[in-house]
């Protein structure tokens, strides 16, 4: 066995975690597998880094999925980076993918059988109320014609 | 020297668990004033978003413009902007009196707008000193905003990450929180987790002298890549007290420590989980400081304990200046996790944690006044903190436990903050 590589009893030494929570962690895919089976089954550095972190994220009381999330969103090809340089520059990559656009409504208000006025929304808070005011006005207008 | 170890207690339990503390402090070496320093990388980050405008903005531009000078030829720098849109205000150039001078103008021409994608502002500062930068060449952000990271990324803990793994990289963070509406929490894992320092800035007019006492302490690291490197078998757990990170390595453990400056010393306890052994046989620990240069002595520190049983190891006697270290972080640290509590909402959880903290030292205070005094005070904070504290009480709190944690010098650091008046404001 490597010096780096920990058998199950030591990872849970080291970490203070139950053989019962690593076994549960691997099972739900938050921890790789060992390399080798039953006693023969060794663990590495990676596996001690990824509970200290699942142990910090589930301190901030994160279900299980958001967890498997941030331990598999540290964009890879960031973390491969060798510089600084290129590092930073994978992590504002992957931050500028498009996000979608915000999801908006049309609003549609009769005000006669030829008359429609419609609002997309949301809206600021000033435009919402210059489109109340709008509308008063627009509603009082048509509530007089002939 | 420049590693010292003491233990709390030299005897552990043969047919049980124990926990043992280690007071570790480490030492940097004076840089000669004969000594050329390494030439520097450094970014200057501002938020300029809305909340920005007027007198906090102008000295911030203040800060570059004093900062600045403090460089020479050999030095780089870059100023970058941010708000919801980031822009590189300056590339990465020379700090020549043309570069001083064309920097500062076109940061004449910024104005605060908009809202705090911090995260992009951030990356971006560093992604510009990452530039062209060798192994003797020393890179660090500094990152002042005002307000809450509010577009983009913003979860403090991915934050966390990025900066640990672009200090690895050899960038380094240190951020300034400006007046009451910053997130301490975010800003203070920023530079924890960067290998810089965080510092609170609650008066606007103290911009300009605290972010030149940052560069200042900067231009003075004599020791990067700084780890404490500890031997052990593999089933010895290691938990540090302070805001240090702890990665395994080939034969034990290493504790990542931020760049040390010239004559400066850092305390801070670990916790050792020690799992039973054959009584009266010992097992050996062996501390060691490393660093990228090989300026640090790195003899290593042997400490042995020995397995005995039960009743000869709760008769040992302890070293209370060891036991006096780990309740004062231990309490620093309970605040700390309070006020991230507060800050979410959690007030009933921040009284309850600082309690439970308040109770542990208590029941192992003994007839000890400084222990007895730690206990008190964590009593009074749970009761203080079962209500929702002002944003700058909150603030206040946690730069003084940030300090502490980290090892440093509480006294100098906070005095400055309330006291220092910048000599070139405008």
């Amino acid at each position: 066995m490597d010096v780096a590589e920990l058998s199950l009893r030591d990872l849970c030494a080291q970490t203070d975690t139950t053989a019962r929570t690593v076994r549960y962690y691997i099972q739900q895919g938050l921890l790789p597998p060992p390399d080798g089976a039953g006693r023969g089954a060794s663990y590495s550095p990676d596996h001690v880094r990824r509970l200290e972190t699942i142990k910090l994220l589930k301190a901030r009381h994160l279900p299980l999925a958001a967890i498997r999330g941030q331990l598999d969103a540290p964009a890879d090809s960031a973390l491969s980076a060798d510089s600084a340089l290129d590092y930073a520059r994978a992590v504002l990559g992957a931050q500028r993918t498009p996000t979608p656009a915000r999801r908006s409504t049309w609003e549609r208000h009769q005000l006669t059988a030829d008359v429609e006025f419609h609002v997309r929304r949301p809206l600021s808070e000033d435009d919402n109320r210059r489109v109340r005011r709008l509308l008063a006005f627009a509603t009082d207008l048509f509530a007089g014609a002939p | 020297m420049s590693l010292g170890a003491a233990t709390d207690r030299r005897l552990i339990r043969f047919d049980g668990r124990s926990r043992r503390f280690v007071a570790l402090t480490v030492r940097a070496p004076r840089a000669e004033e004969s000594q050329t320093r390494p030439p520097a990388n450094i970014g200057f980050v501002l938020d300029r978003s809305g909340s920005m405008n007027g007198e906090k903005f102008r000295l911030a531009r203040a800060a570059v413009r004093q900062a600045v000078s403090a460089l020479d030829r050999r030095d780089r720098f870059a100023v970058v902007v941010f708000d919801n849109q980031v822009d590189v205000v300056f590339e990465l150039g020379a700090a020549s009196p043309e570069g001083r001078g064309e920097a500062l103008r076109r940061l004449d021409d910024v104005h605060p707008r908009g809202t705090t994608n911090l995260a992009d502002g951030w990356l971006t500062g560093c992604a510009q000193i990452a530039e062209r930068l060798g192994a003797d060449r020393l890179a660090r952000c500094l990152l002042l905003t005002d307000g809450l990271a509010n577009t983009g990324m913003t979860d403090p803990t991915e934050l966390s990450r990025h900066a640990t793994e672009l200090r690895k990289r050899g960038v380094s963070t240190s951020t300034f929180g400006v007046g009451s509406d910053f997130d301490e929490v975010l800003l203070g894992n920023l530079s924890d987790s960067g290998g810089g320092s965080f510092t609170f800035i609650e008066e606007t007019s103290a911009i300009p002298a605290l972010m030149a006492r940052e560069l200042g302490e900067t231009l003075e690291v004599v020791a990067r890549s700084v780890a404490v490197r500890v031997r052990h078998p593999p089933a010895v757990g290691i938990d540090v007290i302070g805001p240090y990170p702890v990665e395994v390595i080939p034969g034990g453990s290493q504790v990542v420590l931020p760049d040390l400056i010239s004559g400066q010393e850092l305390v801070f306890p670990i916790a050792l989980r020690l799992l039973p052994g054959t009584r009266g046989e010992t097992l050996t620990v062996e501390f060691a400081l490393t660093d990228s240069r090989g300026r640090l002595d790195a003899t290593p520190v042997p400490m042995a304990w020995t397995w005995a049983a039960r009743d000869e190891s709760e008769k040992q006697p302890r070293q209370r200046s060891v036991d006096r270290l780990v309740a004062d972080r231990t309490a620093h640290q309970a605040r700390a996790e309070a006020i991230r509590l507060q800050r979410a909402g959690q007030t009933e959880d921040a009284a309850r944690h600082l309690r439970r903290v308040a109770e542990s030292v208590g029941r192992h205070a003994g007839d000890d006044p400084e222990l007895l005094r730690i206990h008190r005070v964590l009593k009074d904070d749970a009761r203080r903190y079962r209500r929702k504290l002002d944003p700058v009480s909150l603030k206040t709190d946690f730069y003084e436990s940030t300090i502490t944690l980290g090892g440093g010098d509480l006294l100098s650091r906070s005095s400055r903050r309330r006291t220092i008046v910048p000599d070139d404001a405008p």
